[in-house]
């Protein structure tokens, strides 16, 4: 279990794997798991300029 | 499947199309090394990794760049190749080499000093649309309606003052329906196609437009095939419009996206992507 840094919501690990990202259910803050074991979450990078396709 | 190389996954971030190749390479029983393009380092000389293909997921067309070129001068093969990614990740060349190769394309002009951009315009005509070299997801695209805006937008351009904003990409707005299409293609194959919906001018998916499957016809596919042969090849996503005289190629995306393409035509594409790897790793 971790929590969003946005807004506390409590996250469980599921089936995330390392490096997902997915929003956050209450405040919809894009958040990436930085670690499995343990559980950690932090927010997810920001879109650089050459990002894309 | 052979299961006798391993497959490096370069990425930044693991969306669902990046989860839906590691499972498709789980189900074959392919090894894979997962290469985040936050922690790796490249020394001249190679060390510390076990990949023979490296599939490039970044989302980073400067990291994409120097990482292949790196992962090529170690002898190992990558989809798609570094040619293909410096070519597409940069609208100019790749204009270029679709109309070398005869590929419908809007109209197309490139200044190199805003005074030049603003002739550009005028030769286009408005309304125009503007866009940098390097950059994604509609991203800082501009559409000019008139001389005035042009040399509002120009001007901003100028301020932001980085090299990308000071070449200037000048395209006919093509009146076109509230859609583009999107034709997938792995290999010598168009695996899936889908229409993008939007009543924003740029259809981009990320940009939240809607997507609905779409069977190509042959001139589609013909014409797809044709520009993804035209850069070089590989896993690529070419993007079409329907403009007044017929189909034109307006991008062609290195490492696209297929969240909303696999949800509109149930096609698992990923499965198809690991299987072009496989195969290419077998050569």
């Amino acid at each position: 279990m971790s929590e969003c840094p946005e807004c506390g919501r409590a996250i469980e690990k599921r089936d995330l794997i390392e490096g997902e990202i997915f929003p956050c259910p209450d405040c919809g803050m894009e958040l990436e798991v930085t670690s499995v074991e343990p559980f950690k979450i932090a927010a997810a990078p920001r879109e650089a300029e050459d990002w894309g396709e | 499947m052979s299961n006798a190389f391993t497959l490096g996954v370069f990425y930044t971030v693991i969306r669902p199309e990046e989860k839906w190749i590691l499972e498709a390479a789980a189900n074959r029983g392919i090894p894979v090394e997962r290469l985040h393009d936050e922690e790796v380092t490249f020394p001249l000389v190679r060390n510390g990794f076990k990949a023979d293909l490296v599939l490039n997921r970044s989302v980073s067309h400067s990291r994409s760049l120097y990482a292949l070129r790196f992962f090529e001068h170690y002898g190992v093969p990558t989809v798609n190749p570094y040619d293909v990614v410096s070519l597409c990740g940069d609208k100019v060349f790749a204009s270029l080499r679709l109309a070398e190769a005869g590929i419908p394309t809007p109209r197309t002009v490139v200044a190199l000093t805003p005074e030049a951009a603003l002739k550009a315009l005028d030769e286009v005509g408005y309304p125009a649309v503007l866009k940098p070299p390097v950059g994604s997801w509609g991203r800082l695209m501009a559409k000019v309606d008139d001389r005035e805006e042009a040399e509002q937008i120009i001007e901003h351009k100028t301020a932001l003052g980085s090299p990308n904003h000071s070449i200037f990409y000048v395209q006919e707005y093509i009146e076109k329906p509230e859609r583009d299409l999107r034709v997938f293609v792995v290999g010598d194959e168009v695996v899936a196609a889908m229409y993008r919906y939007s009543s924003d001018w740029r259809t981009n998916a990320a940009r939240g437009g809607s997507a609905e499957a779409l069977e190509p016809t042959p001139e589609l596919s013909e014409l797809a095939l044709k520009a993804a042969a035209a850069v070089g090849g590989g896993v690529l996503a070419v993007d079409l419009m329907e403009s007044p005289g017929g189909l034109v190629v307006h991008e062609v995306n290195p490492t696209p996206e297929f969240k909303a393409l696999t949800g509109a035509t149930g096609i698992d594409v990923a499965e198809k992507i690991v299987d072009y790897v496989a195969e290419v790793a077998k050569r």
